[in-house]
This record gives C-alpha cells, structure tokens and sequence, in this order.
C-alpha cells in the first residue's frame, strides 16, 4: 500500500514536470537533414553544418535549469575595442544533432560596430545582407570570442557572411531575429547555418 | 409541446415510408472549403450511398466520399546568402489537399410529391475522414534559398460529423447539399499556413434502387 502511494505521488510529480516544460521546437527540415528549418516565431533554435554535421543550441532540461530551462539562450554583447570601433557578438552554444551528443562549443558572428552603436542600430540592420566574408566568426570553447580583450586560447576565428532577414525589438525590450549565416573557420567549414531567436532583454548588453 | 411532438411524428413516419428501399446511389458535384479564407480550397466530389437495409424501421446508410482535389494556390519567401543571387524571392506555392471520408448516417425524409415519388431528405453523418495536403514550392531552388516559415505536408485523421439536405425528384435522380464539419485532430505544434478542410459540397447523381419491397413496388405500378 506504501508503495502505492509512493508511485502515485511520483506519478503526479513527473505528471506537474512534464506539464511545465518548454518545447525544443526542432522541427526538421526535409531539403537539409539535421537542421531547423527557417523560422520566425521566436523558437530560440539555431542549426547549421559544420564539415557537413549537423549541430544546434541545446536544449536545458528544466528540471535541472528550472525557469532557465528550454533552448539554451543566444546573448548579444557589444564588446568594446580599443580603436574607433567595437565588436557586436552574437553568440550561442552548440552540440551534435544527435540523440546523445558529447562535446559543446560556442559560435559567435561578429560585426565590427561604431562606438555609439545602440540598439535600435542593430534593429535597423533587418534585412541586410552581409556577403563576401566581409564579418568575423569564431567556433569557441567558451563563451567569449577571440579579440584583444578576450581571449580564449581555443578559439577558432575565421569569416562569415550574415543575413539578417528580420530584426524586431519586441514590447518588452526583446530582439526577435531571424537569419541565414555560414562561414570558414580554419579548416572547418559552416554551411547552411539559420536562426530564430528571442533574446531577453537581460541578454542584451549595448 | 403537442404541436411540435406532433410534427415531428408525422416527420419520422413520413421519413420511415421514403427509406423502405434499398438503393446505391452516385453523385458528384463541387465542393467549396470554408475553413481556408484566404485560400480556399476547390474540389470535384464523389459521393457513393449504399443503402443496404429495405425495412421500413431503418434508414441506415453508408456513405464514401472522395474528394478529387483541385491544387490551391498560395506564396512563400525565400532567401539565400549567395551574393550572386537575389537576396529574397517569392515562390509560388502549391497545396493539393486530399479528402476521404467514410460516413454512417441516417436518412430521414418525407414525400413532398407522391405520385412522382420526389422527396425531401436530411441527412445526419458520422464518419472518419482522412485529409492530406500536398505543399510544394514551384521553381525552388533548394541548395541555395531556404523558405521562411515553411508549409509542409500533413495527413491526419479523424472523426467528423456532417449534415445533407437534398431533394430526389423524377423518380431516382438527386440535389444535395452536404455540410462537413472541421476535423477533431489537430495540425500539431509547428505552425502552418492552412486549415484542415470542412467541405460544403453542391452534389447531383442518381440513386439505384433494388430490393424493394412489394408494398412500395404495388404504389409505384398504382401511379
């Protein structure tokens, strides 16, 4: 009779989790295999090949991360330079597109930014075009990217080319974006990389 | 109370006498969607009945419905990164959707001319239906431009109900109206542009009577 009770009370529990939790929002792009397909609807999902596999940001089990569970969080953080310039990072982590994927890393596009860059700067980017491996990116162990003012000794930096398809700054101070990017980092190469994110205001740091 | 109890009695033993036959019947038509506004959906509808019961007390019939689709027309954005190419274009996109339904009903109905043996029916339906949409992009140029929020394709099943009023008249021949309602099962999570479809269909065919009984055979040679 114990153990009953004690099944039902997990029961219930696992039942109340499982309510609660977020949803991975992976749905699966039949032209590219591995991949999100291109959405925007805020989903915080970000896929792309690297040497032809397949990767996307994690997913945080809510069990462990609580509210912070979900799709792990992009950031986008204006780094400042030395020189007339700073450096946007638009950042995220990613694992293997498999069931049990074994390494994590971070990809970081980077734009080259006027000091007085703002927010609303950044909102007017929607729907440009960024091509001829004109942008920086960098494949990193950590969250920060390679520059003079932080340096991660794993970091692997090379060019990209970013469109930003649309870019909206929402009611509560969040950046909803949608994009397309690849890149050439060292010997790896990124292809067919896409993004939906909504970004918290708390992630946002001009 | 009395009056209403008293109409509706005359309806069922009015509907009895119109069903003591059994009969296969064939009809087609159009069919209209009315869930999809902003692109609806156009079909030619085949419609088979089969009556197999000739009793008086039973109006059971059994009712195939397939919808010959006729493709809706809609459009997407794609873009690419390829410096070489357009930024964004728009693509034509191209939803067939196809509908099949297996329905049991009843028929209720009541002579409004005897002599020619031209009749009213209603209808009521219940029935599984299968629906599946078919999304392609026309001209889509999928190694380099990737399409924002995408349709795909979907097929669910579910049940359904519908409603048919029509009219038999010179002796075999129909017009029938048949409304179908949305389906119960949902799209799932992953946004799509269109609506699963609830058909309202225009149908005229002809029914083929057999098995009929001798007091509706003696009527008939009456007339």
């Amino acid at each position: 009779m114990k153990n009953i009770k004690h099944y039902f009370i997990s029961g219930c529990l696992l039942f109340l989790a499982g309510c609660g939790k977020p949803p991975r929002n992976l749905y699966s792009d039949q032209d590219d295999p591995g991949l999100s397909r291109l959405t925007y609807y805020g989903y915080n999902i970000a896929t792309n090949y690297i040497n032809g596999v397949a990767y996307v940001n994690p997913y945080n089990d809510p069990n462990y991360y609580g509210f912070g569970g979900g799709n792990a969080n992009p950031s986008l953080i204006k780094y400042l330079g030395k020189g007339a310039t700073d450096t946007l990072a638009l950042s995220w982590p990613i694992e293997e597109n498999t069931q049990s994927p074994v390494s994590s890393a971070y990809i970081n596009l980077l734009l080259i930014v006027p000091k007085n860059f703002t927010a609303s700067n950044f909102v007017a980017l929607s729907g440009q075009r960024f091509t001829n491996n004109t942008n920086d990116i960098s494949v990193s162990s950590n969250y920060y990217f390679y520059n003079s003012n932080f340096y991660d000794s794993t970091a692997l930096v090379g060019t990209s080319n970013i469109y930003f398809i649309d870019i909206q700054e929402r009611t509560d101070s969040a950046i909803s974006m949608t994009g397309l990017f690849n890149g050439i980092v060292g010997n790896d190469t990124i292809t067919n990389g896409r993004f939906d994110f909504y970004i918290p205001k708390a992630l946002i740091r001009f | 109370m009395i009056k209403l109890l008293t109409v509706l009695g005359c309806f069922v033993l009015f509907s009895l006498s119109v069903s003591a036959q059994s009969y296969v019947s064939l009809s087609t038509g159009i069919s209209r969607d009315v869930s999809n506004n902003a692109v609806p959906f156009y079909a030619i509808p085949v419609t088979i009945q089969w009556k197999p019961f000739r009793k008086y007390l039973n109006g059971l019939f059994f009712e195939t419905d397939y919808d010959i689709p006729i493709a809706g027309y809609s459009t997407g954005t794609a873009y690419t990164l390829n410096p070489s190419l357009p930024a964004s274009v728009t693509l034509k996109e191209k939803i067939t959707p196809s509908v099949f339904t297996q329905f049991m009903g009843v028929t209720l109905g009541w002579y409004i001319d005897a002599s020619k043996r031209n009749s009213f029916f209603i209808n009521p339906l219940v029935g599984i239906c299968d629906q599946s949409f078919s999304v392609k992009y026309e001209n889509y140029d999928n190694k380099n431009y990737e399409v924002l929020n995408p349709d795909v394709n979907l097929e669910k099943t579910s049940l359904v109900c519908a409603i048919e009023i029509g009219y038999k008249f010179h002796n075999d021949f129909i017009a029938m109206f048949h409304a179908q309602s949305g389906m119960l099962a949902t799209k799932g999570s992953y946004p799509l542009s269109y609506e699963f479809i609830s058909p309202l269909q225009l149908n005229f065919g002809y029914t083929f009577n057999y098995n009929k009984q001798a007091k509706s055979r003696k009527r008939h040679e009456k007339y």
